[in-house]
């Protein structure tokens, strides 16, 4: 994330906390995509993540006034809202064990290909949001080179934190679906999240 | 112990990353942020952990359908009228001053697509209030004062001006069934201005949307869009060139994203003409 885009993020969600609707309207449109990704990564079907991200815009305007820039930045705050919405909405939404019907992993790590296919063509977005086609790329480019960083762990570590950010699951969770000692989970978690650092910094993703 | 942690009797290292992934059971959530409302270094530790697991979290970008803005935007103003016309029953309680004027919003087209009428929430609230003025009054001043303090750049860049226009009357958009619970009302204000207010609004079951239409003299049906889904508000305003020939009102229930016609009967139908 670069410095003048964290300075616009932060001056247009004070703006939100003001009152200005055409302010959330201008993080919707830098933004949106970021969100409606993730949503769908986590729920899987077009008309949940819909409501996911309208819900967490909504959150985004009620919220705005509590936002604090020393502690993260905007677009970790929109996310890990965004990120809580689509969990609660898998929970409400879910008929059978979560791990089942989030198609993420396969126990040896492997991804499988979420709902929808590959990630889309970045030369064919950014048609429905007002933004700068170089933005767009930049965006784009920078989730291949997460994803690629996150492939980079060992199967059983990002097997664990995939569980864990996208399937909503918490250490138990993941120790009964992967028929693993509780104690395990906890200790890849761990390792994982700290090589996960490593390679995220390798990628020169993360305080960017 | 982490290095600068300054709790030793609590130790929580090894939980601060589930937390951060949301992976953390209730008691040890609990103790994390017990712990971390006295140690700086956990709660740096903590944050920079949130930023990463966010890192991952953008990991999937996807471009979100074009009508999913209105929605968004929608949701928002619907939230905001709500919450002025929570405000202004308040007042009106106070003070029961007949109301005589509101704002007139300077005529400027909206340049996104029409799928829905996204209602900046200026114009929501002096549109709410006039309908407020049929049953209960509001201080003109205090009306003014909330104009002035809103007058930024509305949800689609118009700007308002100050020429005040009269609420004349409200047309009551009687509803039924699923919609029963429902109060629509269209607001009239002189031959241009009609606005549709639709308040207790059901959330519709899923892969559906409430749709609103005007029709013409010569029944065509026109599509005004599709109320937010989890607004229990909505405000839309026809635009001025429909609002002088529109004969009736009503809404059905759609697909999610709205029909190109109805295709189904209306749950609210209501005469328009004044």
């Amino acid at each position: 994330m670069r410095i003048a885009d964290q300075a616009n993020d932060v001056a247009l969600l004070a703006a939100v906390a003001e009152g200005d609707q055409a302010a959330l309207a201008s993080l919707y449109d830098r933004h949106g995509g970021l969100a409606y990704g993730l949503a769908m990564r986590i729920v899987g079907e077009p008309e949940l993540g819909e409501e996911v991200v309208q819900e967490a815009f909504l959150k985004v305007w009620r919220r705005a006034g509590s936002f604090d820039p020393d502690r993260a930045s905007v677009v970790t705050w929109l996310v890990t809202i965004t990120r809580n919405c689509a969990i609660d909405s898998l929970r409400r939404e879910k008929s059978q064990p979560l791990a089942r019907s989030v198609p993420l992993v396969r126990t040896d790590g492997s991804e499988v290909a979420m709902s929808g296919g590959e990630p889309d063509d970045p030369r064919s977005d950014g048609a429905s949001l007002a933004r700068d086609p170089a933005d767009v790329v930049a965006v784009h480019e920078r989730a291949r080179r997460i994803r690629a960083a996150v492939d980079r762990l060992p199967p059983a570590q990002r097997t664990a934190i995939q569980l864990a950010y996208f399937g909503g699951l918490s250490h138990s969770e993941i120790a009964g679906t992967l028929g693993e000692p509780v104690g395990t989970v906890k200790t890849r978690i761990f390792h994982g999240m700290r090589k996960l650092r490593d390679l995220l910094d390798e990628a020169g993703v993360r305080g960017v | 112990m982490r290095r600068g942690c300054v709790v030793s009797d609590v130790h929580v290292d090894d939980l601060l990353p589930a937390y951060a992934l949301g992976a953390a059971m209730e008691d040890e959530r609990a103790r994390v942020e017990a712990h971390i409302a006295t140690c700086d270094a956990c709660r740096s530790e903590l944050d920079e952990l949130q930023s990463d697991a966010a890192l991952l979290g953008q990991s999937w970008v996807s471009e979100p359908p074009p009508h999913l803005r209105g929605l968004v935007l929608d949701g928002i103003a619907g939230e905001v009228a709500q919450r002025h016309h929570a405000t202004a029953r308040q007042e009106s309680d106070e003070r029961p001053t007949p109301l005589r004027s509101l704002p007139r919003r300077a005529a400027r087209r909206s340049r996104r697509p029409r799928r829905t009428f996204a209602m900046p929430a200026l114009a929501a609230a002096c549109l709410l209030l006039a309908v407020a003025t049929v049953v209960q009054s509001i201080q003109v001043s205090q009306l003014r004062e909330q104009v002035d303090a809103e007058s930024q750049a509305t949800a689609d860049g118009g700007t308002t001006v100050d020429s005040p226009i009269l609420a004349d009357s409200t047309l009551p958009i009687p509803t039924s069934g699923a919609l029963d619970s429902a109060s629509a009302q269209l607001a009239v204000a002189g031959e241009e201005r009609r606005v549709l207010v639709v308040e207790n609004v059901p959330q519709p079951p899923a892969g559906k949307a409430w749709q609103a239409w005007a029709i013409d003299a010569a029944g065509e049906k026109i599509s005004l869009g599709t109320l937010a889904r989890r607004s229990p508000v909505a405000v839309i305003t026809l635009p001025p060139a429909l609002a002088g020939s529109v004969d009736a009102i009503a809404i059905t229930l759609e697909q999610a994203g709205g029909s190109d016609q109805p295709t189904t009967p209306p749950l609210a139908y209501g005469s328009a003409s004044v």
